[in-house]
């Protein structure tokens, strides 16, 4: 299976391979500078959610033009994570901590290890504090090549049960006089789980590719076609959110059973339309299927509006509905082949509204002298997200996830 | 698959003869409220905690990975 899996994935690599050579020949070249220029960029995230989940995530991104033709942008971000995923085991379900399996999450609580966000359940007495702590270094080069540009990121993260090795290449190509532009990626993982609750270590792997389109229709319209194919292979369970099975009358926890085998495909179109001078509206719609079964159809739409010459307001809305994954159930009466209660596999939907302000520094700003830099810009982000399963998570009962996550960001742009 | 791949090439050659805008024409579009992905970092730490949240990813222009918590 994994062996025709991979023949298809090297047979669409070599077709779209072929197809973006043969547009490059065709292509009329009248190159703008288009890399990133200098820049850098702080900001200061967080995530609460009703599963007593907090996530605080600074991150600082550096990009410095370092030629004609060349830049290079550095990053490096922080998870902390509180109500890590081993509180699990302090269930306050009805669970009597014993298990028939291998697995002994239940009973090697420790407050201080773990990994993973959801799902996770504070044990009454445990104040809030960072269980986990999350490092990502990211590394990446920008070049002008021909009528394109080839960017090449490698990125590392770890954490005390988790690593992971990115590598992430992208080449995007202008037709057109600059209207057109078409974008090849590919995104190869390399992750080696090792839940402190096992004495195993196991390899995740995960190849993503990526073909964009993205055309500019008229002086106010703009079209995009996006599409991913992603092949996830390995562990692909989260080792911490246990299985509640009854047997012999006994309540025991089980390790989670997912295939080894994920292949992900998802298109998008997206069109970004200026209804007035000072306002635009962006509409988003994607389709997702999978090789368990999971499809979902995600709407997107957001309004950016001028308050002033310095001050933009955006307001989003994001739906998605999903379908739950083939081996899904919300709870198992004996063990089976496949088996999860990760709420995420569940069918359901979601709904988040986005506020956005974005302060842009400049000239005239004497009533906020921090703005008079016109190379500075302030960014307020604030999500609400609202998801709703159709069967309660075992753990705390409930089918309904409330979630904030925010974002203060500043740019430097030099 | 032969299929979608055919599709893209129609829809692509279709969509590559609409370039009629010319250069001077796109002061509108270099403003930040038109362009789509205006900050690529915002916008991958916006879809970074979607992805571990719900069954479907992808597609979005934004690339993020590293993190175990799925």
């Amino acid at each position: 299976m994994q062996l025709e899996q991979k023949a298809v994935v090297a047979g669409v690599v070599r077709k779209i391979t072929l197809f973006f050579l043969l547009l490059f020949n065709l292509s009329t070249i009248d190159f703008a500078q288009l890399l990133p220029g200098n820049e850098t960029q702080v900001n200061f995230s967080g995530y609460f959610d009703s599963f007593n989940v907090s996530v605080i995530y600074p991150s600082i991104s550096v990009t410095k033009k370092v030629s004609e033709s060349t830049s290079l942008t550095a990053r490096y971000l922080v998870d902390m994570i509180t109500a890590a995923s081993i509180k699990n085991g302090k269930s306050n379900s009805t669970s009597t901590n014993t298990s028939l399996s291998k697995v002994d999450a239940v009973t090697a609580a420790s407050g201080q290890t773990g990994g993973g966000e959801e799902g996770r359940i504070e044990s009454e007495n445990i104040l809030p504090k960072f269980d986990e702590v999350r490092h990502e270094f990211n590394l990446g080069i920008a070049q002008l090549i021909g009528g394109g540009i080839i960017t090449f990121d490698g990125l590392y993260s770890t954490e005390s049960d988790y690593t992971s090795a990115t590598i992430i290449g992208n080449f995007t190509q202008y037709f057109a006089e600059n209207n057109t532009s078409l974008q090849l990626g590919i995104v190869r993982s390399w992750d080696k789980v090792f839940p402190k609750t096992k004495d195993w270590k196991k390899n995740k792997n995960v190849t993503t590719i990526n073909a964009n389109f993205t055309q500019i229709i008229s002086k106010d319209l703009i079209l995009q076609l996006l599409s991913t194919y992603t092949d996830n292979s390995g562990l692909l369970s989260d080792n911490y959110k246990l299985v509640p099975i009854t047997v012999n009358g006994k309540d025991s926890l089980f390790d989670p059973i997912h295939p080894d085998l994920r292949i992900r495909r998802a298109a998008a179109l997206s069109l970004k339309y200026r209804l007035t001078e000072k306002s635009s509206l962006q509409l988003g719609y994607r389709y997702y299927w999978d090789s368990w079964d999971v499809r979902s159809n995600t709407y997107s739409a957001n309004y950016q509006r001028y308050l002033s010459k310095h001050v933009i307001l955006g307001i989003g809305f994001r739906n998605n509905v999903q379908t739950q994954a083939f081996f899904f159930k919300p709870n198992y009466s004996a063990p089976e082949k496949y088996m999860t209660t990760d709420i995420k596999l569940d069918s359901g939907f979601s709904n988040e509204l986005q506020l956005e302000l974005i302060l842009r520094g400049g000239d005239r700003q004497n009533f906020l002298p921090f703005l008079k830099d016109e190379r500075v810009q302030y960014i307020f982000d604030l999500n609400f997200y609202l998801r709703h399963t159709d069967s309660p998570y075992w753990f705390n009962n409930s089918n309904k996830l409330f979630a904030t996550n925010f974002n203060i960001g500043i740019r430097y742009r030099y | 698959m032969r299929i979608r791949i055919l599709l893209w090439l129609c829809t692509v050659s279709l969509l590559y003869g609409c370039a009629t805008v010319k250069p001077w024409e796109k002061e509108g579009l270099a403003d930040p409220i038109m362009i789509i992905d205006e900050n690529p970092i915002n916008t991958g730490i916006k879809e970074h905690f979607l992805d571990y949240r719900e069954g479907a990813v992808g597609a979005t222009g934004a690339e993020s990975g590293g993190c175990g918590c799925g």
